[in-house]
């Protein structure tokens, strides 16, 4: 298919698609979809939501193409958008494609084997008719009066309770002392609660949502009904939403009122009213308290309905975490936090602090009352005590486990995983890798308005592999492990205040390249190299590091390049072997590697001289050493032979080629030019922040077209003679000697031989000092 | 072997191998010791504790925290001069492996001040004698190694040069060695003086080990100690992790 016929098809997504409400999770927002014959939900982004909801068959995919650009300001290529097709189309979600395969029916709830200290039984055998009949009995959507009044019962049994609390409060103490009468009014509220879930079915099935069981649970030897709804979040307003929340506690208030009545009529000294007392007061403060905003009660449901937010706890939690990394100065900052949403996470956080503080201040009052006085202390802060421990244990719990899990992936997964550690994790139904969740499509889930996650082609962390392809610029067809590009500069920009450091540096070294990096001091050389290391933020322009982005601070990508530092960093008053024996471990590398490395670069007899007492080309050497340890791929030297005398520079020099015939790739910095002339298969020049020239040393030299030098005493030969021959394009004579300037040096030289002593004739061609000079400004002597 | 050992490892073999450090660290307080429990052998304060009482404590507290300031600002200062912090930054060593060597390795120098200045002054010719619940030194010497690690982080993440860390480290700790009572018994200073004090780390070292060593104060003063030596644990954490430089380039 062309790309003219392919952008004018005009495909559309099934129109019983069931488009669900937008929500934040944490800072992003989400779109819910549900396919009504699965009973399949997805969770899509903004933008595929923005695609979806216009594939409806009358529009061309160019034309929303055009809608998607004038609203994200990226185009959708053929590419994204045969992905795009491609995922809607294996759903089958497209009308006219392939039927969907519906999920095999499997055996929920989903919450592991039943045992006997936690499991959970079904209690009705068909939850779906039961709640049919029941929503053709109370039929609540349409007898809205019926609704109004039965919340005006429960409004009217809050006051009534209020009103009374005082008798209320001293018949529960009362009945508190009689363990009897307590375990009844226990087990009456016992069945309150199993009221409360089925009012949450019915109050979902009015709108539309579906009760998929009704069952047991135990945990520990306690025992609730569960009723779980599925599509809770597909109900429509944010209202009914809510309402269904609430609905729980609804129940609770009216299953109170008959019992109101008995403990109205009941004579005042009647032997059971205490217990009728205390199960109004109980019913009424269990109620009530399952109104809290704190996960996972009702009340913080409700809250999360009526904001629109997915998984506030957790987001809330993400957030408090990043939010005290910031502070610490650590992670990446609240950047993806507008204030409003810094409000709505932080303010849930700070709401859920004080609840909890409250209520640990109930609990300890409450103890207060019921241990003796001798016991002050512990009734006060028994309870924070246990909750502190409680989360110290699931603390150490976590710990454990990640310990475990990083020992069992070893060695050099093991720097994956702290590399994401420091990421930002997302919500707990994010965790699962990307591939498992949408290779297929997960059965309804236990949770209420859960759903399927779907990575879909647009997801912004992989927008850089597909609207970028600039990484190939500039390098030529061939094999592409000899020239794949190991590190890409794409107009890199940074600024120190008003200083420009790097003014648009745009560059690639391929691998097994020796590069060289040449300039000024002063001329960003550093800065370059820090920002492609990930030590500093590029302000503008983009940089690749072996494929990847080195910033932040990646250290599993950190562990493949080496880098020498300028100062020699060094152990202080340790020895060589000491110092690398301490880097090595700091990387995890084996020990044998400091042999290794100190055989590499000739120091072994220096094992056991301290760092402080080795010479300077010495120091060099376990400087560079110390790069080697870890096996990188790709080396940084900076300025490796700075103040070395010539002897020691050219052994350093063979030491660097031999590591270039190894394959390594090697990034130098130098203002040598010599060094850069002898080493660098390729020279970038950088003055001012640019990149002034890039190219092999030969073809710097060439590109100059500096004439060649030939000196020769200005006895042997006049200077007019000399510019009478062929070729010789300037003749000066400086102090005793005659200087011949010519770009066809074998053609002059053939003719001076005839003329003198061709023994005592120099000859110098430029060199790439002659075009750096030239390039940087500072020379004009070649200039023409 | 794993980076926290190896770092440890290596922060223990510099510190062995320089003498001037191992000096200050632990002669040049011993002197002190040795100096004050001499001038005022056999005395008594206000009739109260002996003298030696309040020097003994006074010298290990203000030894103790010196040291750790020093080492901890000089190290920092020199690793990031050195471009050694960038060169731990480049590993997957996590800055808490490297805090964690240098913690441990000042509480084992404080656990070293600590047997020789205490046994040095339970000779019978300076008669320290341990009346109170001397273990309860071990939490407070704890806290206060923490404590001024802590600050030796603040002093090395401020100060560029060796001398600026000098400067800074001498420009705290010595007045406040003064104000804290580490060289005089603060039960002779006048209240507000005392007062003033309370806002000084070592103030609650000094007067925890005072306590815990005289016997002066109960377990809820000790305890009191500690909690002050907890918040300024974490008042100069959160300081040096704000401040906190990986390179002296910006």
């Amino acid at each position: 298919m062309t790309t003219d016929a392919f952008l004018a098809a005009r495909p559309r997504v099934r129109p019983d698609l069931v488009l669900g409400p937008s929500l934040l999770r944490g800072p992003t927002r989400i779109h819910l979809l549900k396919d009504p014959r699965t009973g399949r939900r997805l969770e899509v982004g903004a933008k595929e939501h923005f695609i979806i909801t216009r594939l409806d068959g009358t529009r061309s995919l160019e034309e929303i193409g055009q809608a998607y650009s004038g609203a994200f300001g990226t185009r959708l290529g053929e590419a994204q958008w045969g992905q795009m097709l491609r995922l809607l189309g294996t759903r089958g979600l497209l009308d006219g494609g392939p039927a969907p395969v519906a999920p095999t029916p499997v055996p929920t709830p989903s919450q592991g084997p039943s045992g006997f200290l936690s499991g959970h039984t079904r209690m009705v055998a068909d939850a779906p008719a039961l709640m049919d009949r029941l929503h053709r009995l109370t039929a609540l959507d349409r007898r809205p009066a019926l609704l109004a009044a039965l919340t005006a019962l429960a409004v009217g049994v809050l006051a009534v309770v209020a009103v009374s609390a005082d008798t209320l409060w001293r018949q529960t103490v009362h009945t508190a002392e009689q363990p009897v009468l307590l375990f009844a009014v226990g087990c009456v509220l016992w069945c309150s609660l199993a009221l409360h879930e089925l009012a949450h079915g019915l109050f979902a099935r009015t709108w539309g949502g579906r009760v998929s069981e009704i069952g047991l649970r135990w945990i520990l030897g306690a025992t609730y009904l569960y009723c779980q709804v599925d599509d809770v979040q597909f109900l429509g307003s944010r209202a009914r939403k809510v309402a269904t929340a609430c609905a729980g506690v609804l129940a609770n208030l009216l299953f109170l009122v008959p019992f109101y009545v008995i403990w109205l009529v009941l004579p005042a000294d009647a032997q059971a009213r205490p217990a009728f007392g205390a199960l109004l007061l109980l019913g009424v403060v269990t109620g009530l308290a399952n109104l809290l905003p704190l996960a996972p009660l009702d009340g913080y449901r409700a809250l999360g309905h009526a904001l629109g937010v997915s998984g506030l706890a957790e987001g809330s939690r993400t957030f408090t975490a990043l939010a005290a990394r910031a502070v610490l100065r650590r992670g990446p900052g609240l950047r993806a936090y507008p204030p409003r949403l810094r409000l709505l996470y932080g303010g849930f956080a700070l709401l859920t602090a004080a609840q909890t503080a409250a209520l640990l201040a109930l609990a300890g009052l409450v103890l207060r009352q019921l241990l003796p006085d001798g016991m002050a202390l512990l009734a006060w802060w028994l309870p924070t005590a246990l909750l502190a421990a409680a989360l110290l244990l699931w603390g150490l719990g976590n710990l454990g486990r990640r310990l475990r899990g990083r020992r069992t992936e070893g060695g050099t997964e093991g720097r994956t995983e702290s590399r994401t550690e420091g990421r930002p994790q997302g919500p707990a139904e994010d965790r699962t890798p990307g591939p498992a969740r949408s290779a297929a499509p997960t059965s309804p889930s236990a949770e209420p308005g859960q759903v399927t996650g779907v990575r879909t082609p647009l997801d912004p962390a992989r927008k850089g592999e597909m609207n970028e392809p600039h990484a190939q610029t500039g390098t030529a067809p061939g094999p592409v492990s000899a020239t794949e590009p190991v590190v890409v500069l794409d107009g890199v920009i940074k600024r120190y205040g008003e200083v420009t450091a790097l003014d648009g540096v745009s560059l690639t070294v391929r691998r097994g390249e020796f590069f060289g990096i040449l300039g000024p001091n002063g001329a960003g050389k550093t800065t370059l190299v820090e920002i492609v290391e990930g030590m500093r933020e590029a302000d503008g322009g983009t940089v690749s590091l072996l494929g990847q982005s080195p910033w932040p601070r990646d250290t599993a990508l950190l562990a493949r390049i080496g880098v020498q530092t300028q100062a020699s960093a060094f152990f202080a008053r340790l020895t060589a072997g000491e110092h690398l024996r301490t880097v090595a471990a700091l990387y995890g590398t084996d020990p044998d590697a400091v042999r290794i490395a100190l055989e590499r670069v000739g120091l072994t007899e220096k094992e056991n001289a301290r760092v402080d007492h080795l010479s300077g080309g010495q120091r060099q050497r376990l400087a560079i050493a110390t790069a080697l340890l870890h096996e990188p791929e790709l080396i940084f030297l900076d300025e490796p032979t700075a103040a070395l005398d010539p002897e020691a520079r050219r052994e350093l020099w063979a030491l660097l080629r031999s590591l270039r015939s190894e394959g390594r790739t090697i990034v130098c910095t130098t203002h040598h030019l010599d060094e850069a002339e002898a080493l660098c298969d390729r020279v970038a020049i950088v003055a001012g922040g640019r990149v002034i020239a890039l190219d092999t040393p030969r073809g710097l030299i060439r590109a100059l077209a500096a004439p060649a030098r030939l000196m020769l005493p200005a006895a042997e030969l006049t200077a007019e003679a000399a510019l009478a021959l062929p070729g010789v394009d300037r003749a000066t004579v400086e102090g005793d000697e005659l200087v011949l300037e010519t770009s066809a040096v074998n053609h002059v030289l053939t003719a001076l031989g005839d003329l003198v002593d061709i023994e005592s004739v120099t000859v110098r061609t430029a060199t790439l000092e002659d075009a750096y000079l030239s390039l940087t400004g500072h020379g004009t002597e070649h200039r023409s | 072997m794993t980076a926290y050992a190896a770092l440890t490892r290596a922060g223990y073999v510099a510190s062995v191998r320089d003498r001037t450090t191992l000096f200050f660290t632990f002669l040049f307080p011993l002197a002190f010791l040795v100096l004050f429990g001499l001038i005022f052998q056999g005395q008594h304060v206000n009739g109260g504790m002996a003298s030696i009482n309040y020097t003994a404590p006074g010298v290990l507290s203000w030894g103790v925290g010196n040291a750790c300031v020093f080492s901890v600002g000089f190290a920092l200062m020199q690793w990031r001069r050195d471009d050694l912090l960038r060169l731990i930054w480049r590993t997957p060593t996590p800055l808490r492996s490297l805090i964690a060597s240098r913690w441990t390795l000042a509480l084992g120098v404080a656990a070293a001040q600590t047997v020789l200045f205490t046994a040095v002054a339970l000779l019978p010719f300076f008669g320290l004698e341990l009346n109170g619940p001397w273990w309860t030194g071990v939490p407070l010497l704890v806290l206060g190694v923490t404590a001024f690690l802590a600050m030796g982080l603040v002093v090395g993440s401020l100060a560029n040069t060796p001398e600026s860390v000098a400067a800074i480290a001498n420009l705290v700790m010595v007045p406040m060695a003064f104000l804290s009572g580490s060289f005089f018994p603060d039960d002779l200073m006048p209240s507000w003086l005392r007062t003033v004090a309370k806002v000084l780390p070592l103030h609650y070292l000094n007067d925890g080990l005072t306590d815990a060593m005289g016997g002066r104060g109960d377990l809820g003063d000790i305890g009191l100690d500690c909690v002050g030596l907890v918040v300024f644990a974490l008042i100069f954490g959160l300081i040096a992790t704000r401040i906190f430089r990986w390179s002296n380039r910006t």
